[in-house]
Order: C-alpha cells, then structure tokens, then sequence
C-alpha cells in the first residue's frame, strides 16, 4: 500500500519582533507568476534561454486602446505619439504605429529608426537638445515637426529654411512652473519669465517658419495629475496670445509624457499600485483645462501625447534563474539572480515586483536580491519579503516594459533575447540574443596584436 | 432611549510614551449614552498595549502595513469582517488614511462604513501642499518647501532661517539649528516615512492645538482648543488644558466650511507674540488627546459614527474651558500565553 | 549530537521562548517538527529518515533545509554550541 505523501516546506524560525516597528506587519504571501498571456514562463526559458525579456503584444495593444479611449472620448481630436527611447525594438514600435501612433524621437539615430519603420516623416515629432546640423537638415527635408529647444537650434533652422529654401513645421518646447519639484527648465524656453514668448516672436517674424505646435514635459513619472492641469492651462493661454497678436491658429498642442506606471518608486511609502494616477485622471486634468481655456472652440489644437512608460512598462517582464542562495554575514538571506541591473537598469528608481516563476513556499523571508555582476551595486532589491528559492529556480520580474530594453549595458556578459507574445501566445524573437560574434564583429585588431605567446 | 448596538474596528492601539489615538477614541465610544460598541482592534505589532486591554478592546486582529498595498489590506478587513460583521472602521493613522480612502466604496459595498475626509481633502492639506493651501483658504501658514535630497536643500538654504522645521511625510518633526542636522534629521525621517521631506520656517510663539470634527457640508460638529501644558522630548503632549479663544474656533470654523472638512482633524498652530495663528499642520484624523474633549463635553469619537452611520447629529456648541489632562504611564502586567497567542496566530 | 538550550520553551503553537534572553520566535509546522525531534534526542540520518517517510521531499534537498535551518538556530542562539560539529 502507498501512502500519499504531505508536500514538504521548508523549515523556518522567526524572531518575533515586539517593540519597534518593523517594515512587515502580517507576513505576506508572495503570489508566484507562472505563466504570462497563458503561455508558460518556464517552458520560455527552456526555448530562449535564461534571462529573458517577454512582451505581451496584447498588454500594449490593451493598454494603448485604454489611454486613447481615455483622452479620446474626453476631446475632439487626440493623437499619441511613441516615445522611442522608451522601447525602440521595431516590433515594439511597430504594434503602436499599428494602433495609429506617430513617432517621437530624440537624435539622429531614433529619427532614421524611424525612418525606417517606414512611419512617413510628416508624422515624427523630432526633440530633445540632440540635433545635429545634418538632423536637422534631413527633418527638414521629411517636413517632419521639430520641437525648438532652444535658441541656437531655433536660428539655425531659420538659417537652413533660407539656404534649402524649405519652409520647416516647428513647434517650441517650453518649460513651465507646474507648483511640482523638480523644475525640467533644463529642456524649452520658460513660460514664466517671457522666453517662450520671446521665441513664439522671433519665429512668426522670422516669417521663415511654419509654428505648428507647443509642445511641453514637464517632468517623469508624475503621480501628480493637477501639474498636467496647470501646464496645459499655461500652454493654452501661449496658444490665445499667439491668435490674438498674429491672426496665427496653432495646429497641435503637444503635452508630452511622464505618466507613472504601477511601479513603486524607491522611497515611496505606498506601492505605485495604489499611487498611480489613471489614464482617466490625465486625461480628465489636462482635457479640461484645454476645454475651459480662452481658445475658441472651433479652433481647438488637436492634443498630442508622448506618453511612454505608462504604456509599455506593465507589458515587459524579465524572467531568469537563480544562481545560489546564502545567507550575508548579519543573518539576512541574499538571492543571486542571473539577470541584474545590467539588464534592469530601472532597479535603481524601483523597488521592482519580483516573483517566483512556481509556488515554492508560503513562507518568506528578509532577502537581499543580488543580479550576477562582480560588482558591489548589482542590487535588484536591498530588501524585501521573498521565498528563499533554490538553486535553478525560476524568478519573473513584471513591469519592466519602459526603458530597459534601451538603457541595458553589454557588460560582463551578453544581452538576452527578446521575445514577443502575439496575440494567440504564439512566441517571437523581436531581439536575437548576443553572442560572441556580435560584439568582436564591431572589434579591429591592429596586426601587432593579432598574435602573442604565453 | 435604546442605545444603537454597532461594531467598531479601530487602529492606533499603540499607547506608549508616543500614543496613538485608539485607546482615547475608544473611551470615548464605551461612555456614549447612544451606542453601544463592540471594539475590534487592529494592531500591526504584538506589543501594543490595547491588544492586551480587554476591558476596552474586544477582539484585536494583526493587520498588514499600509505600505503593503491595498489588497492585502482589504483580504485582511475581508476576513475581520466575515468573523466581526464591522459596522464603523477608524483609521486612527495617517498613513492608513489613503488606504482606507481609495478602498471606501469597496468597504461600503462589505457593509462597512467610514467617515473620512475626501481625497481631495486629504491630498491639498499635506505638508508639502500647505503653501497653496494657506494661500486658498487665506490662513497663515509658515513657509515652505518639499525636498527629495539633500542637494534640493543646499538650493534653498537661502530662502530660509535657521533654525527650519524638518518635517516627515506623516509623522516626525524636529527642529534643525544647522545643515548638518537638517542633514541627520532628513535621512532619519526618510528612512521611515520616505519622501518628500518637508523644510518649514519655524515660527517662534506656543504651540496650541484644535480637536474637530466636520460633517462635510461644511458645518463644524464640535471644536476643542487646547495648550499644551507640557511636552516630552518626543514632542508630544504630556498635559494639556482646555481653552477659550474664539480666535482658534472662528479660524477652525472657516477651515471646516471652506474645505467642506469631512471627518475628524486636528488643527496645528502657533501662536506668535503679536497674537497671529499660524497653521503649521492639518491632520486629518482624531489626535490622541481627543479624550480632553469627551471629557470636556464633546464626545467626538461618538459623533463621527454616528455620522458614519448616517445619523443626524446636532453640533456641540460649548465645552468645559480649563479642563486639564496629564498623560500618565502604567505598567500592565500580561501573561506571555496572550502575547504567544497574538504574535503567532494575528488575533487575540 | 544537537542539543536545545535547556532555558528554551517551545509550545505546540511553534511559539519559542528563550527564557535565558527574553527572546522569542515563530516556527513553522516543519520547523517545529524537526525542533521536536531535535529535542528527543534524534540525530540527522533518524530526522531524515521520519520526514521524508512523511514528506515529499528527496533527501539531498532535504538535507539543505535541515543544515540551513540548523545554522539558523544558532545564530538564533537556540542550540548548545559544544559537544558537535
């Protein structure tokens, strides 16, 4: 006769804390994530190979349709645009052209990815204070929308309209007191000391430049949704100055990024889960003060967002294996994971959401969760409540959609590949994993070094 | 008159050298003339005292940390609910208080009901926000600014006089004569209550204090006034006296109807030597002296159930002036059987 | 042979009291198994052998837990340090 045996659990003893408070009231059970758009985390990593970035086509395509319903079903006329330096794999870019994105970028490279991509260059936003002469030359020559930055980019361009007789669509950026710290005033010409002004000026007597658009960002991961209110107020009050002194009716009002995803920043008291603004409050802040402002109805900027990180980042999940477990010298248990803040670059503003990939054990303890590196930062978590996993276990990292598939380092060891999960879990390779000959196909060996004796 | 029988589950059971509202609130609940209460404390450490005081607390639950999130708040109050059936919940923490408020229609669907200010409320009275809050409401307000770093101080040192306020996001304050014990005094508070970190201008003058009670339509239920007699090291108040100054109340009237004040407060301010009010600090919650004003002839903690539970309640139009509290210490004697049984099962 | 300090109480509920310190700790419904056995005067192979007729678990795996756990105890103070290893 065989007995059924009762499932084992490892043994733990606890000190009982009385008197000062700890960060744990009620230990917490840590839900394991298994699997992802109902495809198996484990059964990925057998395919692809540990780590692994896994998107989910469908939590882009859903959360895209959520932020365009939000904005879309509060103002007439709504149109994002993607932020490239947020994810720019092609597939990636390619499911939000799909949705009706245009493309935002911030150099030279990101414009020709654009490019690329075949996204028309009437339709990409260029920004940011890195364009070169021949960026500019070649945005021009695509009609492509550039955000002045500042004063010697907004000569140059009238310079480049007289020598390539070409009349270039610009918007200016400005930088706006919201009452929120810190102050971006290192991008854009400032509202409140008349700058902005001064630049919308120059521009319409220039006569060389067609204004299309204001365009503003006021910081990144806002959780603050009244900053959004007060910069789309100050920008509509640019937009009726400019009509009432020029006759001149802005094509676009541009409000950028910055939304907060889910996840928690370092330092905050509560998890970015309950923090975070909705789409529906940003929508509804900077919706309405467009709708309440001095500009005539009929004369309404369509509304361009930029947003980023809040519509990528609950998309992405970086799954792995553990490499060993040990205990530091003060008692607390310490997880080394194969994948660290090479590929989480993000671990250093968040307390990432990390999770067992199979149910291991009810039971958790203080853990500090070390990445691979021999590097003393490589910290994916300095503490938290976690299961003590084994050797060869499986861990899942969520939200990590938004910057880290372009921040990463090739350091120590290669990048992981990047798959996609379509819409029926099937699995796509969108970025090949590295390997030796990716990175010496960049080397030259001068002759002198080709050979040596040991 | 039959009293109305009602099941309070309440937090703040922490009543040390640094109290927290529960024990007081309770008082005030058992010696209503209207309710009849059932006290179910909620406690996130094994050794607060109100766990062990079964002549005022009933049944008291291990609760998960704020910090945690909503969830595991909710599954916690979930399973309270099934064993208790809560009809009132008091969050007597501040740090609860957005917990309990982004979960208020979930809890109303359970059956559970709070009285709390809106999140509105909640959000413009913080520390960081009190600036534009004084400049809304037309109160003094001492100035100030939220830091996130000690680089953010070096850039505004200049605005201020030493010595400034270092404030905590909930809780904390200590008063910094130079940068380097702003500099102790914002790690030590960010360490445990995370950021921002708020600089104040200290206002020189006393310190008196308003226990009140709005009834969100912009009507004051009842208001206390109060003067610290004596302050411990921690800052808190070891006695205090009731008050009569029409001065405190006239400005509390004007907060509770401007705001529309929903829920009970404590009013901070100082009083300089010209006779100014300054408000240094909203706190949206019951203070742990509220007991004065039971005493004194509010009984506040009764009135906000009976608003939560949706009762009529004719404002308190006067209080004893001169009524006096001394805070005392006593140590309880518990067997280490109640402590086991808290400390490993979450309830006792 | 390991040995519980004798000044330490251990109940059914997994409550530990070390009443030399004035400390105390949680087990859980494993840990307090092997702390019983620990306690009767069991040594590795015999711990081994009643859990895993009772468990599911392989004995190399097994053998981690214990000697994990056991490191732990100490450092907790809970185990006489004489007369092992």
């Amino acid at each position: 006769m065989t007995m059924n045996k009762l499932t084992f659990e490892r043994p733990i003893i606890q000190r009982i804390n009385a008197g000062l408070p700890s960060k744990y009231g009620m230990p917490r059970h840590l839900e394991p994530l298994s699997h992802i758009d109902g495809v198996s985390i484990e059964s990925l990593l057998q395919e692809f190979g540990s780590p692994l970035f896994i998107l989910s086509e469908q939590t882009i395509r859903k959360t895209y349709r959520e932020a365009y319903r939000a904005f879309s079903s509060r103002y007439p006329k709504v149109q994002f645009s993607w932020s490239y330096k947020t994810n720019y794999l092609n597939a990636v870019c390619n499911i939000f052209h799909q949705e009706g994105a245009w493309a935002e970028v911030v150099s030279g490279f990101e414009f020709q990815k654009a490019l690329a991509n075949g996204v028309p260059g009437e339709l990409i936003l260029f920004n940011g204070p890195d364009k070169s002469t021949e960026d500019l030359r070649i945005a021009i020559q695509h009609q492509s929308l550039i955000h002045i930055d500042h004063f010697d980019e907004l000569y140059e361009i009238i310079h480049l309209s007289k020598e390539m007789e070409e009349r270039p669509k610009v918007a200016i950026r400005v930088n706006l007191d919201t009452g929120i710290y810190p102050l971006w005033d290192r991008f854009g010409f400032n509202f409140e000391n008349g700058e902005a002004w001064d630049a919308i000026n120059r521009i319409m007597t220039s006569q060389k430049l067609d204004l299309v658009g204001l365009h503003t960002h006021i910081g990144t991961y806002m959780l603050s949704t009244d900053a959004y209110r007060i910069a789309a107020t100050k920008l509509a009050s640019l937009a009726v100055k400019l009509e009432r002194k020029y006759g001149h009716i802005l094509q676009y009002i541009d409000m950028g990024g910055g939304f907060a995803s889910k996840n928690t920043l370092k330092g905050a008291y509560y998890p970015g889960t309950d923090t975070a603004p909705s789409f529906d409050d940003f929508a509804e802040a900077i919706t309405s003060a467009l709708m309440t402002s001095d500009i005539k109805p009929d004369h309404l900027p369509m509304l361009i967002l930029e947003t980023g990180r809040a519509l990528i980042d609950d998309a992405g999940y970086l799954a792995g294996t553990v490499l060993a477990t040990k205990r530091l010298s003060d008692g607390r248990r310490a997880t080394i994971l194969d994948a660290g803040v090479n590929l989480l670059f993000t671990s250093f503003w968040y307390d990432h959401d990390v999770r067992p990939v199979a149910p291991i054990s009810d039971q958790s303890e203080d853990t500090t969760i070390f990445g691979p590196l021999c590097m003393n930062i490589d910290v994916i978590r300095s503490n938290m409540m976690f299961p003590l996993l084994k050797k060869g276990d499986r861990f899942v990292v969520r939200r990590v959609g938004a910057y880290n598939m372009t921040q990463w380092m090739q350091f120590i060891t290669f990048r992981p590949a990047v798959i996609l999960l379509d819409k029926e879990g099937n699995s796509h390779v969108i970025r090949k994993r590295e390997n030796l000959e990716t990175l010496n196909s960049q080397e030259l060996i001068p002759d002198h070094l080709q050979k040596f004796d040991l | 008159m039959e009293k109305i029988k009602v099941t309070v589950a309440l937090s703040g059971l922490n009543n040390i050298d640094s109290p927290g509202p529960g024990v007081p609130v309770i008082r005030g609940l058992k010696e209503s003339e209207l309710l009849d209460v059932r006290i179910i404390g909620l406690a996130y450490e094994n050794l607060e005292p109100g766990i062990y005081m079964h002549e005022l607390v009933d049944k008291t639950y291990k609760v998960p940390y704020p910090s945690d999130g909503v969830e595991p708040f909710l599954d916690r109050i979930r399973y309270v609910h099934e064993q208790e059936n809560i009809g009132v919940l008091i969050p007597n923490f501040d740090s609860e208080l957005f917990t309990v408020m982004k979960s208020e229609r979930i809890l109303k669907e359970m059956g559970i009901r709070v009285f709390l200010p809106t999140l509105q409320q909640f959000e413009e009275r913080h520390k960081s926000n009190l600036p534009e809050f004084g400049k809304k409401y037309e109160v003094k307000v001492p100035y100030s600014e939220p830091i996130l770093n000690l680089q953010d101080w070096r850039g505004i040192e200049e605005k201020f006089n030493y010595p400034v306020v270092v404030k905590g996001k909930f809780y904390d304050a200590h008063i910094a004569y130079d940068r380097e014990q702003v500099s102790i005094y914002f790690n030590k508070i960010a360490a445990k209550w995370g950021l921002p970190i708020v600089i104040q201008e200290f206002i020189r003058g006393t310190e008196v204090n308003v226990v009140a009670m709005g009834d969100g339509k912009g009507n004051t239920i009842g208001a206390v006034p109060m003067r610290k007699t004596y302050i411990t090291d921690k800052g808190k108040a070891w006695g205090g006296i009731t008050l009569k100054d029409s001065a405190m109340l006239e400005l509390t009237d004007r907060v509770i109807s401007q705001t529309r004040w929903r829920g009970g407060m404590e009013l901070e301010l100082i009083r300089t030597a010209k006779q100014e009010l300054y408000l240094i600090e909203i706190n949206p919650r019951l203070p742990a002296w509220v007991y004065l004003a039971v005493a004194s002839g509010q009984n506040l903690p009764e009135a906000l159930v009976l608003l939560a539970l949706g009762q009529e309640v004719k404002p308190f139009d006067e209080y004893e002036v001169g009524k006096l509290f001394i805070r005392y210490s006593y140590d309880m004697i518990c067997d280490l059987k109640a402590f086991e049984k808290f400390s490993t099962t979450g309830e006792l | 042979m390991l040995k519980l300090k004798s000044n330490v109480a251990i109940s059914e509920s997994g409550f530990v009291f070390d009443a030399g310190a004035g400390d105390s700790f949680s087990l859980n419904a494993t840990g307090l198994e092997i702390v019983q056995l620990i306690q009767a005067g069991k040594d590795f192979p015999e711990i081994l052998q009643i859990l895993s007729e009772k468990y599911e678990v392989d004995p190399e795996s097994f053998e981690r837990y214990f000697y994990d756990f056991v490191a732990t105890l100490k450092q907790m103070n809970l185990i006489e340090q004489d007369g092992e290893d």
